[in-house]
């Protein structure tokens, strides 16, 4: 074992399983430059995809329309709400034991970084379609050029839906002009979160008439209803009929009017742009790193990424081969979610959920697919450090070592810790009065609480 | 990188604001020890059950709704008060709570989420951040959330705590002396776990069960609120996000019940703040109102007008502000729902102003950017 092999673990991948940290320790660089090979194919056993999804949807609410009265519409709602909670809880419960279970945890951590970046979020039924495209619009892409994931992810059904832009509709499209939809008008919801947030950032200057400009090239992006389309029921297409006519201006640049692929051209040259390699470079060594990144890693991504034309991979083999990451110091505070999976991966998934998973995320106040705002999830170690959630932090792993005391605590911190234990825990844990105690305080050890 | 560890108070939170090279916030004289609480009721509650029109209206578009119960508590002369707000029957005649009815934001549409989002943003779509957050980065001091998570209102760049009940049994002090050892060289961990401990909180008799879900139960999340902020150094803003308010099934029944909850938990919040109440406002409101008329499942759909009550020391109790816009059907909002007549921002610019002494020019533009007027006289003078 060595000290390298447990940072390749802990703080690239998702906490070590049995073994890992010797695995990895025979040539760390190797282990996760290994993993970036091939994308990874989730299952979807019992799961549908975002078009299966969205029929459901539509179905349900065919079915509410077709009853007049109020008991009816009630009464056939049941079966599909059963169905709902049934995808919903597999949903969570794959996602978890995928990671849990994953081999490559460097590219699942990624592939989960880059889901956060972005942002797909639901309150109820729409956790579906969020799940749907972190496996259709992000997983698959995560090793490729930064433009072609952004241009799935952003023209996925689900972020068409999620950010409006379903509903926004070019006032001098043919639909603007003479077509029957009830609320017209253009949404510039999704134009600008992916300047704000995908790309290039509020630190490019763009202006509002940048962000209208865009959400008119975006109008026409919609998801087909059966009427509009049979072919595309249910998936992301482009219904001209929707679609502002005419030639668009955005940050100085004019795009002509060529239809789905205006827009198309405007997410690409947005990609280029300076900011958003700034934004990227930040962002990941923010995530590997701590909450202020070393300024010669952004630096060093940045121009791998201007370099590059965004080359994700290559960023990836910046991260590997730069020294800032592989210090002993553990900085970054795991989010709850990472917390929970870094402990699967050593004790079982059932040992870390002392009681319903959705309960537990709940009170971690971190659920997968809910997001509070197309922000994602805050990646900075205040949301995660308060007060509350450290006293929640303690009574979890109190409870998981009552219930897991024959666990051996001297094999897990030898096990998941190895050489980035300090001589502070291993003395604190040394005076315990038990094992289970010892536990307890395996799992809360800073080492252990960050990454 | 790991800062030093502090002991956050008001004043070295503005203490920070000089080091850092900003003027004190002006309004920092002179409003030191007003509390500030946002209750929101998520689902859309129901504000013509709870404060009850007298008008003849009601009675052919509610049918049995609202009438299979005891006697309504008298207001005034155009409302009355459903008969479970006892409490806050009191509170209105001691002048300490008032109403605003037929009250919304801008957002016309139906949906919850979306509808929530709206208010605690309330940015005119063009922020990320939610307004109780703002309002505390101008006010400073400490913000506190009464949730798992800390609500939308409350995101920001302001730091923010927030409080749940265990999910998990209580630890012994042991551990935590044990853990505490643990973290002797990690700050920022020493640091949250000391204020855990010294949290006013801890002794709370609940019910364990009912703690678990304590956004549904009201009176628990409520009385939290006063602990903590009536403790030294407490919170000076905070906010409790109750769940459970949308009705579309046997709405009265459900309403009875949560009403009381509410009811009781507002009494508790009143008793824990002890003298602090006097310099207390509470804003409690929904995303949204719901149909004028009863449905086919004795219940009620998503709305549009809606109701907000004001509650506390420092309230200019005893009245119904606002328009007050009937339930004629030509005066519903197409023909279905209570006409938004008041501006639920409008309210929360008075209040801000008038209570937490905030500045015209910083609610305008930057608590609240493109709003309407601010509402005067809700706070006493």
């Amino acid at each position: 074992m060595t000290l390298e092999g447990a940072i390749a673990v802990t703080r690239f991948g998702l906490g070590a399983r049995p073994g890992e940290i010797t695995l990895a320790s025979k040539d760390p660089k190797k282990w996760l430059k290994d993993q970036l090979r091939d994308p990874s194919e989730f299952p979807i056993k019992n799961l549908l995809t975002s078009q299966g999804y969205i029929l459901e949807k539509a179905a349900l609410l065919a079915a509410r329309k077709a009853e007049t009265d109020d008991a009816a519409k009630l009464a056939v709602t049941e079966p599909f709400n059963k169905r709902y909670r049934a995808w919903a809880e597999a949903e969570h419960a794959e996602r978890f034991r995928f990671a849990t279970n994953s081999s490559i945890p460097f590219h699942e951590r990624l592939t989960h970084f880059w889901s956060n970046h972005f942002t797909v979020s639901g309150r109820t039924r729409d956790i579906l379609t969020a799940a749907a495209h972190e496996r259709e619009a992000v997983r698959p892409f995560i090793l490729g050029k930064f433009s072609a994931l952004a241009e799935s992810a952003i023209l996925h059904p689900s972020m068409l839906i999620y950010l409006d832009n379903v509903k926004s509709i070019g006032p001098n499209s043919l639909f603007g002009l003479i077509g029957r939809i009830r609320k017209k008008g253009l949404n510039e919801n999704l134009a600008r979160e992916v300047m704000e947030l995908h790309t290039v950032t509020p630190s490019a200057a763009y202006t509002q008439s940048d962000v209208t400009e865009f959400a008119r090239a975006l109008t026409g992006w919609t998801i087909a209803s059966k009427r509009e389309n049979k072919d595309f029921r249910g998936k992301a297409y482009f219904n001209p009929q929707r679609h502002e006519p005419g030639s668009r201006t955005v940050m100085g640049k004019t795009y002509f009017p060529l239809g789905p692929s205006q827009a198309k051209t405007i997410i690409r040259n947005l990609c280029e742009h300076p900011s958003t390699a700034q934004n990227i470079a930040f962002k990941l060594a923010r995530h590997f790193t701590s909450d202020t990144p070393p300024l010669k890693l952004v630096e060093r991504l940045r121009i791998a990424f201007i370099k590059s034309g965004g080359d994700l991979t290559t960023l990836y083999t910046v991260l590997i081969d730069s020294s800032e990451l592989w210090n002993a110091e553990v900085q970054k505070i795991k989010t709850p979610y990472e917390m929970l999976i870094s402990a699967a991966r050593y004790m079982g998934i059932a040992e870390v959920f002392p009681t319903w998973p959705s309960d537990v995320y709940e009170g971690f106040g971190q659920t997968a697919f809910r997001a509070p705002t197309p922000e994602g999830w805050p990646d900075i170690n205040r949301a995660w450090s308060g007060p509350d959630a450290i006293m929640k932090r303690i009574e979890w792993a109190n409870k998981v070592a009552q219930r897991n005391s024959n666990l051996d605590a001297h094999e897990f911190l030898k096990g998941a810790v190895g050489l980035q234990l300090t001589t502070k825990t291993a003395e604190a844990i040394e005076q315990a009065e038990s094992n289970q105690q010892a536990l307890t305080m395996v799992l809360m050890c800073p080492e252990f609480q960050r990454r | 990188m790991k800062q030093a560890p502090l002991k956050f108070t008001r004043r070295t939170a503005l203490g920070l604001l000089a080091a850092a090279g900003f003027n004190q916030p002006s309004f920092a004289k002179g409003v030191k020890n007003k509390n500030f609480i946002f209750v929101l009721l998520r689902g859309g509650m129901d504000g013509l059950s709870a404060v009850i029109p007298k008008d003849k209206e009601l009675s052919s578009l509610r049918k049995t709704l609202t009438f299979e119960r005891p006697k309504n508590l008298a207001l005034n002369s155009e409302f009355e008060l459903h008969p479970a707000f006892t409490s806050l029957k009191a509170f209105f005649d001691q002048g300490n709570a008032s109403f605003i009815h037929a009250c919304s934001t801008t957002y016309r549409e139906r949906s919850h989420f979306d509808a929530q989002d709206f208010l605690e943003t309330l940015g005119n779509n063009q922020v990320h951040d939610g307004w109780l957050n703002r309002t505390l980065k101008s006010f400073g001091g400490n913000g506190l959330a009464l949730a798992r998570s800390v609500p939308l209102a409350l995101l920001g760049e302001a730091d923010v705590a927030n409080w749940s009940p265990p999910i998990f049994d209580e630890v012994t002090p042991d551990l935590l002396d044990r853990i505490s050892t643990l973290f002797e060289n990690d700050i920022e961990l020493t640091q949250s776990l000391e204020r855990a401990r010294t949290n006013a909180i801890q002794d709370m008799p609940v019910n364990r069960r009912d703690s678990r879900r304590f956004n549904l139960h009201y009176e628990i999340a409520l009385e939290a609120i006063g602990r903590i902020m009536s403790a030294k150094d407490g919170p000076g803003i905070a906010m409790a996000a109750l769940n459970g308010w949308d009705t579309h099934v046997n709405q009265a029944v459900q309403l009875e019940r949560k009403f009381k909850r509410l009811d009781d938990g507002f009494l508790a919040l009143k008793t824990q703040l002890g003298p602090k109440w006097d310099q207390t406002c509470i804003v409690v409101c929904s995303e949204f109102g719901r149909t004028a008329a009863i449905n086919g499942t004795r219940g009620t759909d998503h709305g549009t007008g809606g109701l907000v009550m004001l509650l506390g020391g420092a309230v200019a109790g005893g009245k119904v502000h606002g328009d007050w816009p009937g339930l004629k059907k030509k005066n519903l909002y197409q023909g279905r729902d209570l006409f938004p007549a008041n501006d639920v921002t409008a309210v929360l610019k008075g209040v801000l102003r008038d209570h937490l002494g905030i500045d015209r020019n910083t609610l305008d533009r930057t608590i609240f950017p493109g709003s309407a007027r601010a509402l005067d006289g809700l706070i006493q003078s």
